[in-house]
């Protein structure tokens, strides 16, 4: 191994995709390398990477393995699997779905599940993997971290979506790993910008100004303390458009600006906030530079954020958009409208045994006084007839039951609401659409808001995210998988 | 109704001809003794006869940063003063001695002043220095949705937020929130720098900007309903040996405009001295006022100061705030005397009871000697006690200086000169700060520090009789004759 070998070359590739390189050795990570992401082939909504950048996969440097961390869509894309070599190592954590090991190895890959905290020897790297706590969201702790170092001094941790893994510390206070100097932190934020939440992400014009960047950062960056020696940290995630990027970017999506207001006022490691193309060299000292084959446009980004600005006020379309196809005849509505009043009778006793199901039976919004039992709507446009179909969860029933309270009164009497596309919920019961896909497409949510950040994420898309998920339904995540591999296959 | 920012903590409320002022420092700098004092940073003139008139004034506590003598001696004699019920008594002597009537308020108890009316609420739990801490809140007598609370040195009250949710008084407007963080940067000493910092507990993080910023703004009013703005204020001085210039995080109009940046709507003001935030139905804008000015050449020097620290910094120099005098000999005496009291004032300190709870330190098992004092001086005068577990007092101690580091798991060091001069009333305890003072703690917080310690065991709050000498040497300055009541304070308790 030569000294040059021992450098440790990190290049950003967008959102949370990393390649890192050692000597001769390259491994990718959570690799999306196109424009847009998203499993699910049947559905007519995209849903791109922010900032805009084009990778150029004859330059980009050959790959020997991949890392991918976990099945969500913004990390495990399968379109961009089957862009690469199929000689290429696919590594994965033990836990990872069959779901997903199944599609990648359908492309013609072989995947290996890794155990967690033991030491793997990829290349010029040494690896070890840790697991998410059991203080991440629920939805996230299914991920898998690495740490990857080729000598002691020179290393990085990649902490994905996750916390700090008490795993990691502890490793690090025996000396069975390194202590970290470079570690990659996610800005997995989503906060919307204004107009989107209004428009979207909690419609209630009864929200409370959730002022909580400060909050989210301080989250993102906490576990740095516990790890004296970290020199620098990388900002990375919140990188795609949401809603189809019709209200702009999140509302806090540019790390490189936050990194340097958080550098501004900080006495700590310096916090970078890398565009696509960034490349960083950990040698010591750290080296800066660009790819050469990424093309990342600065003034597109700019451009994307000012429509935040320019969507404030911009109301919401009514009806939503359809994010697969229309019904192709009436006959066809009626069907799914007897599908889905089949699956609201289990719907609800299921989605009232989740945390927010019974969250539901104690609202102290002060905004909803006297609540009958009826407190959950759902609304689904474009039934038959082309008519709206609407369904309250009554909790004294443990039912959904025909409801008519006009619209424009939802969220006033519903402290909880969820409105899509009856195709499109319908298609998320066939496996023909991912129910994650709706979380960052135009479908309207509304929810008590609440300051703890906990509890940000307690409302019907991720009660729904739980319940037809990968975990839980491995055959609607199959159905999803099979059909992109079949697609991409073809394609090829 | 108007908010007018005069400096690190003190402002004007103001409504249709009427003011409150609040923590009156009008002065370029402030401290009670003629030895040493502090810069208002930013630095500022205030024309003081040019200022609208003041119907009242509340003085929130006695801490220098809040109250100068000189600043008193400014103001309209017939003007009240008001303070707290746990004010310290010679403050109330002192205050009284220059001609003004001093009423104490309690809690929930409303005064008048021309168009406005205020009152005041009790802090909460709070480094203890603190707890005695009153803050204000003031509203307009005639028009609602006006009120102004000033959020002086320490969260804001709960007792506010209760009254506030009780529907018993209305969700202030602007709610002003007062940055004690005081972060010396890398390299810099203040009085509660521990070298044992490494393998004791770490208080700061190393993103400590955004822990003030979400404690300013977000944890501070977490408890209220939406709807009120925050003004940023505190962290305002640059003391005499403070080597690195200004404290890092503490310009608030920048911290303001990130908090902002991070923020969905704009709901935070970065105050510097002469804003006025004004108050009205639209909304909360920002003016300033003809009558204080900012020494921008003076600030921009002490940034300087401040960026050639960050960048290099110079090693802390250990030196005392009084110049050691031929007679300081004689005064041992006193102060044996003195160190009988502080023993028993150590023993019940939250110190002691860290030091009961160690067995071992670096030199192996622990005998009955945990926190040996050093005080300083030239010709062999220098004091050397170590506080005996067993003994229950201070005794003697001889270790050889280059070892208390790694004999003692607490220490402190200081110099003798200073000692008297706080027996003395020249200075007060709390001018130690900066490089004055070498203390070590292996376990415990700030607050139950060596540091803390002697601000417990010397300051206003356990020895009025040592408030009540700097007092009248103060007012003696001012030509003023103490009255009775302050004089008989200063005998030793």
């Amino acid at each position: 191994v030569t000294d040059n070998e021992k450098t440790i070359e990190m290049t950003f590739i967008g959102h949370q995709t990393w390649l890192f390189a050692a000597g001769s050795t390259s491994v990718l990570v959570d690799p999306i390398l196109g424009a847009t992401f998203g499993n699910s082939v049947e559905s007519t909504f995209a849903m791109p990477i922010f900032p805009p950048r084009v990778v150029d996969l004859e330059k980009m440097p050959r790959v020997d393995a991949v890392i991918l961390s976990h099945e969500h869509i913004d990390h495990f894309n399968l379109e961009t699997f089957s862009l690469l070599d199929r000689r290429t190592s696919v590594l994965v954590g033990e836990f990872m779905l069959d779901s997903v090991v199944d599609a990648i190895r359908a492309l013609g890959f072989t995947v290996t599940r890794c155990p967690l905290r033991e030491e793997l020897s990829i290349g010029a790297f040494r690896c070890v993997l840790y697991g998410a706590t059991s203080a991440d969201i629920a939805y996230e702790r299914r991920v898998t971290q690495m740490y990857l170092w080729t000598e002691p001094e020179i290393n990085v941790l990649n902490t994905v979506d996750c916390l700090l893994s008490p795993a990691l510390e502890e490793d690090v206070r025996t000396g069975r790993v390194p202590p970290p100097r470079n570690v990659i932190v996610s800005n997995n934020g989503m906060l919307p910008s204004d107009g989107a939440r209004r428009a979207y992400y909690n419609v209630s014009h009864l929200a409370f100004d959730s002022r909580q960047c400060i909050t989210c950062l301080l989250d993102i960056l906490g576990g740095i303390r516990d790890l004296p020696e970290v020199e620098h940290v990388y900002m990375m995630g919140n990188g795609l458009l949401p809603w189809g990027g019709e209200y702009g970017p999140f509302a806090w999506a540019d790390n490189g600006e936050l990194a340097a207001m958080v550098n501004e006022i900080s006495v700590g490691p310096v916090l970078f906030g890398p565009y696509p193309g960034d490349q960083f060299s950990i040698s010591p000292p750290l080296a800066v530079g660009q790819a050469p084959w990424i093309d990342f446009d600065r003034e597109k980004m700019e451009a994307l954020k000012r429509v935040t600005d320019e969507t404030q006020d911009k109301p919401a379309p009514a009806p939503l958009p359809v994010l697969t196809r229309p019904f192709p005849s009436e006959e066809a509505a009626r069907q799914a409208l007897a599908e889905v009043e089949a699956e609201l009778v289990t719907l609800a006793p299921t989605l009232l045994a989740t945390d927010v199901g019974q969250s539901f039976q104690v609202i102290d919004d002060p905004n909803y006084p006297a609540l009958g039992p009826r407190r959950v709507l759902l609304y689904f446009d474009g039934g038959p007839g082309g008519r709206p179909v609407q369904y309250a969860l009554d909790l004294n029933r443990s039912a959904f039951v025909p409801d008519d309270t006009p619209r424009h009164r939802f969220v006033e009497t519903f402290p909880h609401g969820l409105a899509m596309q009856l195709c499109d919920f319908h298609a998320i019961l066939q496996g023909r659409l991912g129910v994650w896909d709706t979380f960052f497409a135009p479908v309207q949510c509304w929810f008590p808001e609440t300051t703890e950040v906990a509890s940000q994420v307690n409302h019907l898309l991720t009660a729904l995210g739980n319940i037809y998920g990968e975990q839980a339904r491995p055959d609607l995540a199959s159905k999803i998988n099979e059909r992109a591999v079949r697609q991409f296959s073809a394609r090829q | 109704m108007e908010a007018t920012f005069l400096g690190h903590q003190t402002w004007l409320i103001s409504h249709d001809g009427s003011g409150v002022l609040v923590d009156p420092v009008l002065t370029d700098t402030f401290g009670h003794s003629d030895a040493i004092s502090s810069l208002v940073f930013p630095p500022r003139r205030i024309d003081v006869a040019a200022m609208p008139p003041v119907d009242a004034v509340v003085l929130s506590h006695e801490h220098s940063d809040h109250f100068t003598f000189e600043s008193f001696a400014a103001l309209p004699r017939e003007t009240p003063v008001y303070v707290g019920p746990l004010m310290v008594s010679p403050v109330a002597d002192a205050i009284e001695s220059m001609g003004f009537a001093v009423h104490r308020l309690l809690p929930s108890q409303w005064v008048s002043a021309g168009a406005l009316e205020f009152c005041l609420f009790a802090v909460a739990e709070d480094s203890f220095w603190e707890q005695r801490v009153v803050q204000v809140y003031v509203r307009p007598r005639e028009v609602a949705h006006r009120a102004v609370f000033v959020g002086i040195d320490a969260a804001i009250s709960p007792f506010l937020i209760d009254a506030v949710k009780a529907g018993e008084i209305e969700n202030p407007r602007l709610v002003i929130s007062a940055n004690n963080s005081q972060i010396v940067p890398k390299g810099g000493k203040s009085i509660f720098t521990n070298p044992l910092e490494d393998i004791g507990e770490v208080d700061e993080g190393p993103y400590v900007g955004l822990d003030v910023l979400d404690a300013l703004t977000l944890t501070y009013t977490k408890d209220l309903p939406p709807g009120c703005e925050v003004a940023i204020m505190g962290d305002g001085l640059v003391h005499a040996r403070q080597q690195f210039g200004p404290y890092l995080v503490s310009d608030h109009r920048r911290l303001a405009e990130i908090a902002n940046r991070l923020s969905v709507k704009p709901w935070v003001h970065g105050s510097r001295p002469g804003d006025a935030l004004v108050i009205d139905e639209d909304g909360i804008t920002r003016t300033s006022v003809d009558w204080i000015e900012i020494d921008r050449d003076r600030e921009q020097a002490l940034l300087q100061q401040q960026r050639a620290f960050v960048e290099n910094p110079t090693e802390p120099q250990f030196q005392p705030v009084l110049e050691s005098t031929g007679r300081l000999g004689t005064r041992v005496p006193d102060v044996l005397d003195e160190l009988r009291w502080l023993g028993h004032a150590f023993a019940l300190s939250k110190l002691a009871l860290l030091g009961h709870k160690l067995h071992e330190y670096l030199n192996g098992a622990l005998g009955s000697r945990r926190f040996v004092l050093r005080l300083v001086a030239d010709h062999g005068a220098t004091v050397q006690v170590a506080y005996d577990h067993a003994e229950a007092r201070f005794v003697p101690d001889q270790t050889p200086v280059s070892e208390l580091l790694e004999t003692f798991p607490f220490g402190l060091e200081m110099y003798l000169a200073d000692f008297v001069g706080i027996l003395d009333g020249r200075i007060q305890v709390w001018d130690l700060d900066g490089t004055a003072v070498n203390a070590w703690a292996l376990r415990g917080a700030v607050t139950e520090g060596p540091a803390a310690f002697m601000f417990a065991a010397l300051g206003e709050q356990v020895r009025p009789d040592l408030a009540a000498r700097t007092y009248i040497r103060a007012l003696e300055r001012l030509s003023i004759t103490p009255n009775r009541k302050l004089l008989e304070r200063a005998e030793r308790l």
